[in-house]
């Protein structure tokens, strides 16, 4: 039983930080059509940018209030400047895929060489509620429910705006036609940097929420960038809910598979992306 | 035993039935029209054929074999060939590497056969011999339907399947592509054409098929069709144009 | 091929001019500069992967990241059986390895959008470290590997070899019919299915050859290095390079690449020995950014735009 509910409850804490993650990926390519291979940099530079700022006094919890309005102007002028650019210069989605994912693999090692220059190669972390908490009789600690908490909180806010606000019926929009939102009036530009902005404020907050969990590194963001991309086939490319609980089922499943075999984690979800591609590409909940 | 055959053929896109049980047949040297306003689902009936997709439930047999489940170019090396709605050419390539391209891969049997005299040929026979060093990509609409039809015809197919190659053609235009067709059937080829403009589908087709809302509404010669109440009402105000 | 329809003339240049070049490469090692020979034999590593990586992904479309994975399993492969078997049988393990995982992963991945290709190559780097990692430390017990040293002319020679062997292979895809058709892909994959092309296959077969070059080079490359490790051997940087460099030089052609990788490698030599050490990777990053938005169709196709402006030609330019 114990065992049971270390990797169900252990599976849904970590799960709750994939979620958040994949969210951020899925609005980056579901909707503005980038497949942000640096977006797990984005999540390092939030894990790092809390630490440094914890070594001088600061509440990491509170560093999501930095962190995600940063992260997010940064990804909205980096879609307006560099992907926009790439766009407009594109004579075909098709070639606007493959040239947004180029840019984004060229802006992961600059990320990347930044962030090394930095902080360095070394494994970095801190001290934050780190008391026990007991589940049923299997033992968590404090900082991973409050984690898991913050990521599932800011999955459901952002699920009320996409639902009732109109900038979000806007981005669901975009998400299912863009030419035929265009042309009822929605500004496409506006919209999609905005998702690419709400996408890098997620991975840079689950950067933070990691932090305050697990030591990090500077080569931490391809790992979760990876798994993301598992997780938005699961869920089906272009949905953000697919992507949210897509997010729970592989890190139960990861936790299951680390319990068993630790180090062959990424291999168990190579197997499910496999499986996916050769009997359901479009995942859970896709609609392409 | 019809050359081209249909049963209950189905399919949906999301929740709506974009063809739903529709029979029909082809027999070989036929030129058959298929009509229908927008959306009453005649690409999406070319595009099973053609096994861009697949029927869900439906059967659709070529010279007696099922050919759902086929990939297309299996179903183009079989002897189907078909041109699209909108121009799918290779713009950057000469216009006759795109008709090679056909004779290089679409025929079933692939015997030493050369491929560019064939192409030269048939941008004869579509009457396109001046331009066929000239990217596809820079020719008028016109002219790009004809690489497409010469480049159907590289794949020898038995059926051929045009989709709108007549529209936004002018008047003179019009009639070269209503000749084309007739060239195309007196070479042996059965044919099978979608099409808007009815002076032209009067004129050319042995018999037609009407569809509406994805189903079949009625079928006969172009006579019939011109006098049936049902089509006419489903092309109210069309009225002027048919049997003109 | 149809020997009578050859342009004799226009292959006694295309072929003799490569043909002198490679006469004059061939005995390199013989001019007592040891610093050319190492120069050059990462430049002709990097023609190599970028050449190979644009066969594919340059024709279709399909953008291959897993140009590290086949380059690992080839570093690998010379880990295994470098010390047992002759060099010349590594290499084609090498080869026939990367052509067998690369066969696999089209079958499961080139059925679909581009897309998912694209993200399943991404992850495949990630993928093997850690497979490699787990097999090393819970199976073997060991962490990292030696690979028995090569002299620098040694390497030179094979990867000369692979370098003739690679561009030949894609001058051939390229002239042949196939090289037609993988352009079709590229252009309009619908418009191929229904002419007849099997779109899949096509895609499958050619991106499982490109990634024998890769492994070969990978063999070759353990030799020079001599120790190997899953984080050395499995690095997304070498799915970046060839990309960068196939982009940079310009895909229109074969030689772009060529020309990319040359210029390239020889940057990186010159910041890596520079004070700019620490910051190639940045530098890399920014330059592939600026070049898909300045420099869309590279440097040859700047380079034949200005030449037809000379020429005053009117016509869009076909591949050549």
């Amino acid at each position: 039983m114990e065992l049971f509910l270390n990797v169900l409850i252990g599976g849904l804490l970590i799960g709750a930080i994939y979620s958040l993650v994949s969210m951020g990926l899925s609005l980056q390519y579901g909707v503005a059509k980038v497949f942000n291979i640096a977006h797990g940099e984005f999540l390092m530079i939030g894990a790092f940018i809390t630490f440094a700022l914890q070594q001088i006094g600061v509440n990491p919890l509170l560093t999501i209030v930095v962190i995600a309005p940063v992260m997010f102007i940064v990804g909205f002028i980096l879609y307006r400047t560099i992907f926009t650019g790439i766009r407009v210069k594109s004579p075909n989605p098709g070639v606007f895929e493959s040239n947004g994912m180029l840019a984004a693999f060229g802006l992961y090692f600059i990320v990347q060489n930044i962030a090394v220059l930095i902080w360095g190669s070394t494994p970095k972390s801190y001290l934050f509620l780190n008391t026990g908490i007991n589940i049923g009789g299997a033992l968590f600690i404090e900082n991973r429910i409050v984690a898991a908490v913050f990521a599932v909180a800011i999955g459901i806010i952002f699920y009320l705006f996409l639902a009732s606000t109109r900038t979000g019926k806007a981005i669901r929009a975009a998400a299912q036609d863009p030419a035929t939102a265009g042309l009822m009036g929605v500004n496409i530009n506006f919209v999609l940097a905005l998702c690419f902005g709400f996408g890098a404020a997620m991975a840079g907050t689950a950067g933070v929420l990691i932090s305050i969990c697990y030591p990090i590194l500077t080569t931490m963001g391809l790992g979760y960038t990876v798994i993301a991309t598992v997780v938005i086939t699961l869920g089906g490319l272009g949905s953000i809910p697919g992507s949210f609980i897509g997010g729970f089922i592989l890190g139960i499943i990861g936790t299951g598979v680390a319990y068993w075999q630790p180090g062959l984690a990424v291999a168990s979800y190579y197997v499910i992306f496999i499986i996916l591609l050769l009997v359901r590409p479009k995942g859970l909940m896709g609609n392409q | 035993m019809h050359l081209l055959e249909g049963k209950g053929v189905t399919i949906h896109f999301g929740g709506l039935a974009a063809l739903s049980e529709v029979d029909f047949y082809v027999d070989e040297g036929e030129v058959v029209g298929l009509i229908g306003p927008n959306g009453a689902g005649k690409t999406t009936l070319f595009n099973l054929i053609s096994a861009a997709l697949q029927p869900k439930p439906g059967e659709i047999m070529f010279k007696g074999k099922k050919i759902n489940g086929l990939k297309p170019y299996q179903v183009c090396r079989l002897g189907i060939a078909r041109t699209f709605q909108t121009v799918k050419l290779w713009g950057s390539l000469p216009v006759i590497e795109n008709v090679r391209i056909g004779s290089l891969f679409g025929a079933q049997k692939r015997l030493a056969v050369d491929a560019t005299t064939e192409a030269k040929e048939l941008l004869e026979f579509v009457g396109l011999s001046d331009v066929a060093y000239a990217p596809a990509g820079g020719l008028t609409l016109a002219n790009q339907k004809r690489v497409e039809v010469a480049r159907a015809l590289a794949t020898k197919p038995e059926l051929l399947l045009l989709d709108e190659i007549m529209s936004g053609l002018n008047q003179t235009e019009l009639l070269e592509a209503m000749e084309l067709v007739n060239k195309i059937h007196k070479k042996g080829v059965t044919v099978v054409v979608i099409e808007h403009v009815m002076k032209a589908i009067m004129g050319i087709c042995d018999r037609i098929v009407v569809l509406n809302y994805g189903k079949k509404i009625a079928e006969g010669t172009p006579q019939e069709i011109t006098n049936s109440e049902k089509v006419i009402e489903v092309y109210l105000g069309e009225k002027a144009d048919v049997g003109s | 091929m149809n020997f009578s329809k050859i342009n004799w003339k226009q292959l006694g240049i295309t072929a003799g001019i490569p043909l002198i070049i490679l006469v004059i490469l061939g005995f390199m090692p013989n001019y007592g500069w040891d610093y050319g020979v190492t120069l050059f034999s990462n430049f002709l590593f990097y023609i190599i992967i970028s050449v190979s990586w644009t066969m594919f992904s340059g024709a279709t479309g399909y953008i291959s990241l897993a140009t590290a994975a086949f380059y690992g399993i080839g570093i690998y492969a010379a880990a295994l059986y470098g010390n047992t078997l002759p060099l010349y049988v590594v290499v084609l393990i090498g080869g026939v390895a990367s052509f067998i995982l690369a066969f696999i992963v089209g079958a499961i991945t080139l059925r679909l959008k581009g897309i998912y290709f694209a993200m399943f190559t991404f992850g495949l780097v990630l993928l093997l470290k850690e497979v490699i990692f787990y097999w090393e430390i819970v199976i073997e017990g060991t962490r990292g590997r030696i690979v028995a040293l090569e002299s620098n002319e040694t390497v030179y020679y094979y990867l000369l070899a692979i370098f003739v062997i690679t561009m030949l292979v894609a001058y051939i895809i390229r002239k042949s019919k196939y090289g037609l058709a993988l352009q079709s892909i590229g252009e309009n994959e619908e418009a191929a299915a229904h002419t007849g092309v099997n779109v899949t296959m096509t895609k499958i077969l050619t991106f499982a050859i490109s990634a024998v070059f890769m492994g070969a080079v990978g063999v070759i490359m353990a030799t020079k290095n001599t120790y190997v490790d899953p984080s050395t051997a499995f690095n997304p940087m070498m799915s970046f390079s060839p990309a960068l460099m196939a982009i940079f030089g310009g895909m229109g052609n074969i030689y772009g690449p060529v020309l990319g990788a040359v210029i390239f490698t020889y940057i990186q030599e010159i910041l890596q020995t520079g004070s700019l050490k620490n910051y190639y990777m940045l530098i890399f990053g920014a330059m592939l950014v600026a070049t898909i938005l300045y420099l869309p169709n590279g440097l040859m196709g700047l380079i034949q735009n200005l030449w037809r402006r000379i020429k005053g030609a009117k016509s869009a330019p076909t591949r050549g």
